[in-house]
């Protein structure tokens, strides 16, 4: 069976650059979804949504954007909901999804491969991101 | 001179096997879909439409505007295939000739052939059932709810599993899940056939409060009292029945000579040719093949059929063969789901439920019209394993 | 050497997972008549013990097991 599959279908290149709860969310299910359809997913962690996936933070807390406001975190809350890393681990599972360290700002932040959480798949600069990306947009969290 | 090739059935397998072979083929070929009312169900949708999660029109479509343009239709019930003289009879008057065929005719419902099952229970196996059994539960305060199987084999072995725990959501978010008995009266001495999938699901069930009894085939009703009957000599009394109906082959295959016992193709598992006619294939619910009857599997066979009509038509040797690639989503409540993927020679290995696949099942739903019938075949989450058939 | 049971459906489940060989048979048994006997080829391992505890719950008769390299026969009569 041809696989109908042409490897530039739609892939969804994501940039995560926050690193608050809520976005992060946001783009872990923007990945779940984008995974279960079948779509490549490449997500690139720059600045504090790379700190947020420090093998020994990426548990913690790490606050709402400042828009969320005392009604916005509480209604996150009474969501609930799964926490984003464990969206990513599924959104892994169900499609292809790779994630990658921006190699500046691991520079910038002081760290190397070991300090991330194995979710991260490698690091890259941002061209090598860039072309991977191919001609589509790119999405930037 | 183009091949004149005929589907019968315009639901998923046929409709998939008619855009592929004319996309294929070309000028090459001359390909019509006959169906009885040209409207094209996403069955897959009533077990969401009876829970109260999704709108029947949105389930139905013009087959028409799923078919490619020079892909004929004939709006019209076929009553006779005659593999002899390479036709087929219409309900009309009318006869269309073949040089392939192409069965795709599905399967039929028949509650009849279980005593007070048609006045004694609901299903979600057809449009107006599912409606029926919205409104029921739209009704229901509280009492027992029994769901079960009255027939083998059925469309979409895992359904009645996922009824019931999506059921068990559903009350509880109206609050009257604790006023509820619930319980999955199983064909067998499990919650579910695939045994590791049981496993996944039996804990649930049991956290739910979700009674399980084994070995109970439906075998009779009776409306009035409410008792339910299985053929291993049980009975329960119930509230409100669900059940599976029997399921059965078209009657133009019947009425044919073409079926089994039941109505069912004999199909070769790997060629899927009709037994004993080469220029004939049955895909789908149609066919006896022991196979999981469910959308995925004819889509799956579609390209084989495609294939090797396209080499017979070209005169060159025959080599796709169906693997018996099978892939379907098990809802497990509470928003997760797994997936069963599996072909003959992979036994399925179901990941730990998650979110993710009940995402992918719901968008999967969502996508439906814009893929599968088209012809434009998505790559399916695979995330694994995966049978690939040449 | 006993007789040859004339079997009236044979079904060849092997590989096919779901619904399954015991399910397959279930449906097969429920569509007989009594007294005609059905054979399903399985190679599930679950249907060495699942197949005769159905068959003796529903009193049905298990006719025959036979183990080949590709796979188990089940041999079941249709009781009553």
């Amino acid at each position: 069976m041809t696989r109908d599959r042409d490897d530039g279908r739609n892939p969804l290149p994501l940039v995560l650059f926050s690193g608050t709860d809520d976005r992060l969310t946001a783009a872990a299910v923007l990945a779940v979804g984008a995974a279960a359809m079948g779509r490549r997913v490449h997500v690139f962690l720059q600045y504090w949504a790379l700190d947020a996936f420090r093998a020994d933070r990426i548990a913690k807390d790490h606050g709402a954007a400042p828009e969320a406001g005392p009604e916005g975190r509480a209604a996150m809350q009474r969501h609930g909901g799964q926490h984003w890393s464990e969206l990513f681990r599924q959104a892994k599972e169900v499609g292809e999804v790779r994630i990658t360290a921006c190699a500046r700002s691991m520079e910038m932040l002081g760290l190397s491969m070991e300090d991330l959480d194995p979710l991260v798949d490698g690091q890259e600069g941002v061209a090598s991101f860039l072309l991977a990306a191919g001609d589509g947009g790119i999405t930037f969290i | 001179m183009p091949a004149r090739i005929v589907v019968l059935g315009g639901g998923v397998g046929g409709t998939l096997v008619a855009n592929l072979l004319s996309a294929r083929l070309g000028r090459d070929a001359r390909v019509t879909v006959v169906d009885p009312t040209g409207m094209h169900v996403y069955q897959p949708g009533f077990l969401y439409l009876a829970l109260g999660q999704a709108n029947g029109r949105r389930l139905v479509r013009d087959e028409r505007t799923l078919l490619r343009r020079d892909v004929d239709l004939v709006v019209e019930e076929a009553i006779r295939i005659h593999p002899d003289a390479g036709t087929v009879q219409l309900r009309r008057g009318g006869s269309l000739a073949w040089d392939h065929l192409v069965i795709a005719t599905g399967a039929r419902l028949a509650p009849e052939r279980v005593p007070g099952l048609a006045s004694g229970a609901h299903d979600f196996y057809s449009l107006e059932g599912a409606q029926r059994l919205r409104e029921e539960l739209r009704r229901f305060r509280g009492g027992r709810i029994h769901v079960g199987v009255a027939g083998i084999p059925y469309k979409c072995p895992p359904a009645p599993v996922e009824f019931v725990l999506m059921l068990d959501d559903l009350l509880r978010r109206r609050g009257i899940r604790e006023r509820t008995e619930l319980t999955l009266l199983s064909p067998l001495d499990r919650a579910f056939t695939i045994e590791s999938a049981s496993r996944l699901v039996e804990p649930i069930m049991e956290r739910r409060g979700i009674r399980l009894m084994t070995f109970f085939n439906i075998e009779s009703v009776d409306p009035s009292a409410g008792v339910v009957t299985s053929l291993e000599g049980e009975k329960v009394e119930t509230d409100l029945l669900i059940a599976v109906p029997p399921h059965r082959g078209q009657r133009v295959i019947e009425e044919s000579g073409l079926g089994d016992a039941s109505g069912w193709v004999p199909t070769d598992r790997a060629t899927l040719e009709v037994e004993g006619h080469e220029r004939m294939y049955a895909i789908g619910d149609a066919t006896n093949l022991p196979i999981s009857k469910s959308g995925s599997t004819a889509h799956f066979e579609a390209p084989v059929v495609v294939s090797r009509i396209a080499s017979q038509i070209r005169g060159s040797a025959a080599r796709a063969n169906y693997g018996g690639r099978v892939m379907c989503f098990l809802e497990t409540g509470g928003r997760r789901a797994t997936v069963l993927r599996f072909d003959y020679h992979r036994p399925p290995v179901p990941p730990r439920p998650s979110f993710a696949w009940h995402a992918a099942k719901r968008i999967f739903n969502r996508l439906y019209w814009e893929t599968v019938p088209r012809g434009r075949v998505p790559e399916l989450p695979r995330g694994g394993e995966e049978g690939a058939e040449r | 050497m006993g007789a040859t049971v004339e079997v009236h459906r044979s079904i060849d489940a092997r590989g096919m997972p779901c619904p399954g060989p015991l399910m397959s048979l279930i449906g097969a048994v429920r569509e007989a008549e009594v007294g005609q006997v059905i054979e399903v080829w399985s190679t599930d391992p679950g249907s060495a013990t699942d197949i005769p505890a159905w068959v003796r719950k529903a009193g049905h008769d298990l006719v025959e097991v036979e183990e080949t390299p590709e796979g188990t026969r089940f041999v079941v009569r249709k009781a009553r």
